[in-house]
């Protein structure tokens, strides 16, 4: 394996539950830089990440793999494009019980697919309730309008199958790219 | 800046003033900011910089980073962080004692000492810390 | 005698293509110009038939300008099936329009797989109306089960229930167009047993056979572009009722019920339950897991699929909701669409490209097709490209190794 950073990174706004998803699979306890939130009104969160989630997969052959979970808030968008630049993929996170979801959908799909171009990029949509699945339409209509097509699933990051869902479907996508890859089959 | 931000409008002028006082006896200075721990725009000197806002969420995205890395070494608390560049420097101290917590951005040009500065900052900042908890 | 009878026969044919090539070119009838265009109307014959389903017994006739055509008998033992054309006098237009489709009807009488003959709008399997037919009339032919086919003569007429142009004609049309359209209708309307209309009870069959599953999933997929979401359809699981919402978006029925249909319990045929609404205390599920679990359990190709054509991804299906416990299984369904949003591929390509067996191939695509995730190649659509992805250089030649390691790590995937 050659030298330089491989990492995944975790993006959506605030309250998406990127700092959960990174938890849930990271080997060490994620480094956090999160501190207190004191727009309350906007977002009803005590703490607020201002730079980075970092967390990591330390795999049994010596490679790292780093987790990153971007800043939610749109005045930290610098951070977005320097977690993203060089990224194995990125994990986009929404909360579906936000009003502004699909405008958030938008807002990143925009920039993510600006900045990271050539990398897979899934999106997870979490907070949906019981019988609210079929919201996901709605949502692969907004992709569309990007004229993108990317996998868009209804998770939760609480649980950590729902995490390496979203992480399979990352390697599953570059794997269908590179064709002089075999799969690895049962 | 954050509309939730506990500071009165007599506190907010106080604060203006003591970075103007400090702008102007250090000609070198040309920007000054008061950051909220979450990003916002607290004082600023000039009042008028347009980038101030997003000056404002990096410094205190760079303060949080430094805070990380401190209590990753087991150093304790980051007091202040000097990035050098070729036209000047950045100097970032974080004001701990008042909540809330805060932090404060120096951008100097080439000109200035730096060891000069530092104590003129760490001294500014003492002053805003009293002002707040007063 | 029967020379004579062909070149008459040819001859009126001869006059409705004029007619249809006009209106083709210019969406209005001008005999004047048919001299102009007789050259396209004699290949257009030529064409057609040629192209046509001919009976054993055939005559070759020699056309003027070397053009040949074949004639065929009347084919027996066909389908019957009943059309109406709403009459519409609101612009010239729109009466020229259903002229023109009335003309094609005519015209290809004996050339299509089933038999179309004019009725009433009560008895008619299709309705064909212009799209300022009365939207509450439309609704109560849909809701009757009649398949209805809109003309339509405004370029800014969007039918939602016309369902981004599955039974909707745009002026002008070819007659190609409205064929193909025929025959899309035809292949549903087979799909039920002895021509049993969908929606019908059909409780004397297994509940679980491949016919009713099939007859089901044509429902549901024509419901989903339908927006009758104040309306139920009523099916049975195991003995249990459950409810469709009219747009398909939603089903309900008890909890226990949910696990039997992702395991592939089947569905008996749909019927609409009128004014009734689904009682209290059943589970409200999304309606894309009930048509994915149906389909996908359909172990045979779906008759609208052929093992030949190439098929192209529009959408990733929800596999946070259509994942099962059995991880081997999902992960071989994600592999197959991953390789589809790279490609567009046949089933053969497919299954090679993912390393999938041929049947777990065809079930995925099955489940694919009925919940609209996927369109045939041949359909001009604007679904959108695929990301093109790279890997990333910190990755380098090591990639297999690396993608083996990681889902090792993780236990994700299959590894070997």
């Amino acid at each position: 394996m050659s030298a330089g950073e491989i990492k995944i990174v975790f993006a959506g706004p605030m309250g998406a539950g990127k700092t959960t998803a990174i938890c849930s699979v990271s080997d060490v306890p994620p480094v956090s830089t999160e501190v207190a939130n004191t727009d309350q009104a906007a977002f009803a969160k005590e703490l607020t990440t201002v730079a980075l989630d970092f967390g990591q997969l330390l795999m049994s052959d010596g490679t790292v793999v780093h987790l990153y979970g971007t800043p939610g808030q749109q005045r930290f968008s610098f951070m977005w494009e320097i977690a993203a630049r060089g990224a194995l993929g990125v994990v986009l996170l929404l909360d579906g019980s936000s009003a502004t979801v699909e405008e958030d959908l938008r807002t990143y799909l925009r920039v993510f697919c600006n900045v990271a171009q050539s990398q897979p990029l899934v999106i997870g949509v979490g907070r949906l309730e019981p019988g609210e699945q079929d919201r996901l339409i709605d949502f692969h209509a907004v992709v569309r309008e990007l004229s993108v097509n990317v996998p868009i699933f209804n998770i939760d990051v609480r649980h950590r199958k729902d995490t390496l869902l979203l992480i399979e479907s990352l390697l599953l996508i570059l794997e269908a790219s590179n064709p002089g890859v075999q799969h690895d089959v049962a | 800046m954050s509309p939730k931000l506990p500071v009165t409008a007599e506190k907010l002028s106080a604060l203006n003033l003591l970075l103007h006082g400090f702008a102007t006896t250090n000609a070198e200075v040309h920007l000054l900011l008061l950051t909220s721990e979450d990003g916002f725009e607290v004082a600023a000197h000039p009042a008028t910089d347009a980038r101030t806002a997003r000056i404002a969420a990096m410094s205190s995205s760079i303060q949080a980073l430094s805070d990380s890395l401190m209590r990753e070494v087991g150093l304790a608390r980051s007091n202040s962080l000097i990035v050098e560049a070729d036209a000047g420097a950045i100097v970032v101290i974080g004001l701990h004692v008042a909540k809330p917590r805060m932090s404060l951005s120096i951008f100097t040009s080439k000109q200035q000492l730096l060891g000069k500065l530092l104590w003129a900052v760490r001294s500014l900042a003492a002053s805003i810390e009293a002002e707040l908890l007063r | 005698m029967e020379s004579v009878s062909i070149a008459i026969q040819i001859s009126l044919h001869a006059c409705m293509f004029f007619r249809h090539a006009e209106f083709e070119r210019s969406g209005s009838w001008n005999r004047n110009n048919t001299a102009r265009i007789l050259p396209d109307v004699i290949n257009s014959l030529h064409f057609i038939a040629t192209g046509a389903d001919l009976a054993t017994t055939a005559s070759p006739v020699r056309l003027p300008m070397g053009s040949t055509m074949k004639l065929s008998k009347e084919p027996v033992g066909k389908l019957e099936r009943r059309i109406t054309l709403v009459k519409s006098d609101s612009s010239r237009a729109a009466h020229n329009s259903m002229l023109f489709f009335d003309s094609v009807l005519w015209v290809f009488k004996g050339m299509s797989d089933s038999e179309w003959s004019l009725a009433s709008a009560d008895d008619a399997d299709v309705v064909v109306a212009h799209h300022e037919t009365d939207p509450q009339q439309l609704q109560q032919w849909r809701s009757a089960g009649k398949f209805v086919v809109i003309i339509s003569t405004d370029p800014a007429f969007s039918d939602v229930d016309a369902a981004a142009d599955k039974f909707l004609l745009q002026v002008p049309f070819k007659s190609a167009e409205a064929l193909q359209l025929l025959a899309r209708i035809d292949s549903l309307l087979s799909a039920g047993k002895k021509g049993t209309q969908p929606g019908e009870s059909s409780g004397s069959e297994a509940r679980n056979s491949p016919v009713n599953s099939l007859t089901v999933l044509e429902v549901l997929r024509m419901l989903r572009h339908s927006a009758a979401a104040t309306h139920w359809m009523l099916g049975n699981i195991n003995e249990q009722q459950i409810w469709v919402r009219g747009d398909g978006r939603q089903y309900r029925c008890p909890a226990h019920l949910v696990e039997a249909i992702r395991r592939g319990a089947g569905c008996s045929a749909l019927v609409s339950a009128g004014l009734k609404t689904p009682p209290a205390g059943l589970e409200s599920r999304p309606g894309f897991e009930l048509v994915w679990f149906l389909a996908y359990h359909t172990t045979t190709l779906i008759t609208e699929l052929s093992p030949t054509a190439s098929y192209r991804l529009q959408r990733w299906p929800d596999f946070g909701l259509v994942r099962t416990s059995d991880d081997v299984s999902t992960v071989t369904q994600m592999r197959i669409v991953a390789a589809l949003d790279v490609m567009p591929a046949t089933l053969a390509e497919l299954s090679f490209r993912a390393s999938a067996l041929p049947a777990e191939t065809i079930c995925t695509l099955n489940a694919l097709w009925a919940s609209d995730c996927i369109e045939p190649m041949r359909v001009v659509t604007n679904a959108p490209a695929a990301k093109k992805v790279s890997v990333p250089r910190s990755v380098g030649g090591g990639f297999k190794d690396f993608l083996r390691g990681i889902r090792k790590h993780l236990g994700i995937g299959v590894t070997s």
